[in-house]
């Protein structure tokens, strides 16, 4: 199927905050309560539309060693988008936000859209992480910010869809470089500029220089 | 089957029964079937031990969550304790290795994976639990064909996280250090967990002996997140005292997946070797480990090696440029082909993984980045850049340029192009781009690994390519002392004054205004598009978000803050040492020259206007990036119009000068100039630009790139006067 963009997107957080669910969610519409999911998934894809424009996400799970960051320092590369995803019913996973956020930033590229996700909301009694914290983090730390329950599906779209949305926000303003696949962004097989290299060399050419 | 309804009427029958009853009915039921074993020949499908291995697990994790749950006081953790003290374990493991019953090894490896990624305190250090998994490990052998790789591997990764989460357990995986401490005669030992009340009572302590290999461990149990943190390592002994064959067996058995034909295998086996390579734990002084990671970069240096000498050198250039993957997310819907594709992917797929190992530890930074450089740079891409295929050669550079993000890689791509020598002028990459001078068909090509290389800037490659030549300052006539503006003698007199707030007089000359106004009237308005191109502020959006980009790449770097000239006068009260390297050359007399690099570039400006567009694009655009640097020489010989420049020398601004003149007096000699010159810019500045058709383009129409370099001329100065506003704003700030 043809697409305009395809966009690139990392889940990371705590092991069992919830990632592995939010995208069989996200892709699959479906919640599976199993101890060890991880193992199998290892990315999922699906196709939503922005601005009238067809775009494939195809998002990647850390399966099951995201607590090395050895490793998942070498996933941040080429992605453009990532969900940082913690348990509410579990306020160590709050605790860890600030490092993933500092190592997420260190070892991306500076534009990466990063979503704050508070997951498992469905578990409203168990909550250890009041709702005003993981919005009063997301506002120090520039973040969009959402409280998700891959069990109910309530907010899964929003999450994946709402961060799709803040990165064609900057490819318009021109702050993406679409032409570098490096940045997790690929321009689709339709409408491919047949001669890229011209123009986005000028100086300042349309938007998006090629500088960095 | 008839087997298993039973039992789960018996299930319904009995009284309730505790999960520890539960538990060692279950195992009970496992070791009468191994009992009759040899009677019968089933798969291991056809049983029930599958299910009771997994009743097994779960009501471990249930014991585990209800200890989490319920308050200190009633907790017991009967059905771990008889894991430890019974050992099924062992029993199971060598159901595994002797296959009994058939299939039987599948089931275990998944068992054990789960077992210890399930439970949060598996008890790896115990004996009861590491001793069977190192036995197991004996058949995970990933150079021999197997059914069940996609288990081993991910058995053997599991095993690896565990370790990398508890450290301080590594030692039981390398023999000798195992038994090293001769005073323990238990050669298998555990530590109790931490924070456990469980393991608090006395209960277990016949079977938990201290770890016997850890130095001074009498005290206290709490001490190894002491040890984890500090860099020197207290958990090997001071001499290690390991044999020549002794390995790293767990790395070396993870290792030998990485040649599978499964990608996801290969993927898990990286992941693992990472999580091992990047313990701070490890000694790389202990011979295993040494050994171990010696063979380790062998073995990636030569698949980098194997990798790079199959990309087929008549591969599209554009689809070099083009590729981009990281080794872990390798999208296998990726339906685009090329020939080359899958060498080329393999090559970079490899680099990336590389790139990341080398940041983990160091003993694998000197051995990989010297095979990398070795073998890769030296024996496969240098004799392509020399002799071979020159833009193949050079098209991939840029690309293993582009790709490495490391430190330690690219420090070993500029031992490669500069060499160790800090004075070297005739190293490789000035060979390189001297050869492009002359040569069309590399210019090009040559233009884009230059580009490459700023865009991943190195001090040393800098230096080489540009520094060594313009430090001195030579393009700056010394001698004119008396005719130096205003301006300039206000900055020598704040120069040695505290009370300036400016960061960089250079940077930020007060003559800034007729600087930009240089830049931005070079044109006699006649010849200018205006209405066409990009306007001056969107060239500042850029050029500040570019510089602060700049700014970031680049503080290391061991740069003046200022440009002065080796003081030789004693006129100048001015004495800023760190500004030049030479210091003692001063022959007045001698003929500056702007190194190859500025001098390829300044020629390509001159004849701008018979070139093609495309390689006055990929000129100005490094000149642009150039001139974004923070480094004052360059910033004098890119951006400062005003200076006197030395006789035979040139700068940017006395190079497109004398273009804009040449193209003063050519251009309105053609009677309708100024209505073509209106139409050039609006067929190069649309959106995606219009080029030229073939087949219009009556036998090569020279006076077409005349018309062209003029728009590509206006554009450039209005971004050099952006960026020279930038860089003043910056410095004043
Ligand atoms: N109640 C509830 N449980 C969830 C939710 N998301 C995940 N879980 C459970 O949390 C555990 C860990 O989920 P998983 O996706 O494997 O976490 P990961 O390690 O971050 O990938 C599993 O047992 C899930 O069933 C949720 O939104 N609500
Ligand atoms: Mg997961």
């Amino acid at each position: 199927m043809s697409y305009a963009y395809l966009f690139k997107y990392i889940i990371i957080g705590d092991t069992g905050v919830g990632k592995s669910c939010l995208l069989l969610q996200f892709t699959d519409k479906r919640f599976q309560p199993v101890h060890d999911l991880t193992i199998g998934v290892e990315f999922g894809a699906r196709m939503i539309t922005i601005d009238g424009k067809q775009i494939k996400l195809q998002i990647w799970d850390t399966a099951g060693q995201e607590a090395f960051r050895s490793i998942t320092r070498s996933y941040y590369r080429g992605a453009a988008g990532a969900l940082l995803v913690y348990d509410i019913t579990r306020r160590e996973t709050f605790n860890h936000l600030t490092t993933w956020l500092e190592d997420a930033r260190q070892h991306s590229n500076s534009n990466m859209v990063i979503m704050l996700i508070g997951n498992k909301s469905d578990l409203e009694s168990r909550r250890e992480v009041k709702k005003e914290e993981g919005e009063a983090f997301a506002r120090e730390h520039g973040l969009v910010f959402m409280e998700t329950s891959a069990r109910t599906a309530a907010n899964v779209e929003e999450a994946f869809i709402n961060t799709a949305k803040e990165i064609y926000e900057k490819i318009q303003e021109g702050v993406f470089d679409i032409n570098n696949e490096a940045n997790g962004i690929k321009i689709g097989t339709v409408s491919t500029p047949t001669n890229p290299s011209i123009g986005s060399n000028l100086p300042g050419g349309q938007s998006s220089n090629s500088c960095c | 089957m008839f087997g298993r309804v039973l039992e789960s009427l018996e299930e319904i029958v009995a009284p309730n029964p505790s999960l520890f009853q539960n538990f060692e009915y279950n195992w009970k039921l496992i070791k009468t079937f191994y009992m009759k074993i040899n009677q019968n020949d089933q798969h291991i499908d056809n049983t029930n031990i599958p299910y009771y291995m997994e009743q097994m697990l779960q009501i471990l994790i249930q014991e585990e969550t209800q200890n989490k749950d319920s308050a200190k006081s009633n907790k017991s953790a009967e059905c771990l304790e008889f894991l430890l003290e019974s050992k099924p374990l062992d029993l199971l493991v060598d159901l595994a290795i002797n296959e009994k019953p058939i299939g039987c090894r599948r089931w275990v490896l998944k068992w054990i994976k789960r077992y210890l990624t399930c439970l949060e305190n598996p008890m790896i250090a115990h004996g009861s639990v590491f001793k069977p998994i190192i036995k197991l490990m004996t058949v995970c052998k990933g150079a021999l064909a197997s059914p069940y790789e996609m288990d081993e591997i991910l058995f053997l990764e599991a095993v690896a996280g565990l370790i990398g989460k508890n450290p301080d357990v590594i030692k039981l995986f390398i023999p000798s250090h195992q038994h090293s401490d001769s005073t323990t005669k238990g050669l298998f030992s555990t530590k109790p967990p931490k924070h456990n009340t469980l393991f608090e009572s006395n209960k277990l302590e016949p079977n938990i002996r201290r770890v016997s290999l850890m130095i001074n461990d009498e005290t206290e149990e709490s001490s190894c997140n002491e040890k984890s943190a500090s860099p020197k390592n207290h958990s090997f002994p001071k001499d290690c005292n390991c044999d020549d064959g002794d390995r790293f067996n767990l790395l070396d058995a993870v290792m030998s997946y990485i040649e599978s034909a499964d990608s996801t295998i290969v993927v898990r086996a990286c992941e693992g070797i990472l999580i091992l390579v990047s313990l701070k734990e490890l000694d790389n002084h202990c011979n295993a480990i040494n050994a171990s990671f010696t063979e380790l970069s062998h073995i990636i240096g030569e698949k980098l090696f194997l990798c790079a000498e199959s990309i087929p050198d008549d591969m599209e250039l554009s689809d070099i440029e083009e590729c981009n993957v990281t080794w872990g997310l390798f999208p296998k819907d990726d339906h685009h082909h090329f020939i080359g594709r899958y060498q080329l992917t393999s090559f970079l797929c490899w680099l990336d993984y590389a790139d990341c190992l080398v940041k983990e530890n160091y003993l694998i930074a000197d051995l990989l980045g010297m095979l990398f450089r070795e073998q890769v740079l030296e024996k496969n891409l240098e004799p392509n850049l020399l002799e071979l295929n020159g833009p193949f050669g050079l098209v991939l550079t840029a690309k293993v340029i582009k790709q490495i993000k490391s430190e330690e890689l690219l420090e070993e791509v500029a031992t490669w192009l500069v060499g160790t020598e800090i004075n070297g002028s005739d190293c490789l990459l000035n060979i390189i781009i001297e050869n492009a001078q002359d040569n069309s068909e590399v210019l090009l090509q040559t233009l884009q690994l230059v580009e490459a290389l700023l865009e991943n800037p190195n001090e040393r490659i800098l230096h080489s390519m540009i520094f060594l030549y313009v430090n001195s300052r030579g393009y700056y006539d010394s001698r004119e002392i008396e005719s130096w503006s205003d301006e300039e003698e206000m900055r020598e007199k704040r120069h040695g004054s505290a009370e300036s707030a400016v960061k960089s007089r250079t940077m930020a000359p007060n003559n800034i205004l007729k600087v930009i106004n240089n830049f931005l009237l070079l044109l006699p308005r006649q010849l200018m598009a205006e209405s066409a191109g990009t306007c001056y502020e969107e060239y500042m959006q850029d050029a500040s978000r570019h510089y602060q980009m700049w700014i970031k790449k680049t503080w290391k770097f061991n740069w003046p803050v200022e440009a002065t000239s080796p003081v030789k006068r004693p006129k100048s009260p001015v004495a800023s040492g760190e500004c030049n390297d030479s210091g003692i050359s001063e022959e007045m007399d001698m003929k500056f020259y702007e190194g190859p690099l500025l001098r390829l570039l300044f020629n390509q400006i001159r004849n701008m206007s018979n070139q093609p567009y495309e390689l006055n694009l990929a000129s100005i655009a490094i000149l642009s990036k150039l001139a974004l640097l923070p480094n004052p020489f360059l910033h004098e010989i890119l951006l400062s119009t005003e200076i006197p420049v030395a006789q035979d020398a040139a700068t940017l601004f006395t190079v497109i000068q004398a273009l804009s003149k040449k193209l003063l007096s050519e251009i309105p000699r053609y009677s309708n100039f100024s209505a073509r010159i209106h139409a050039t810019a609006k067929r190069l500045l649309s959106n995606p630009p219009l080029m030229k058709d073939e087949k219009d383009q009556t036998a090569h129409d020279e006076s077409e790139q005349l018309f062209e370099a003029l728009i590509v001329l206006e554009e450039f100065c209005k971004e050099l006067a952006a960026i020279a506003f930038i860089k003043y704003h910056h410095a004043t700030e």
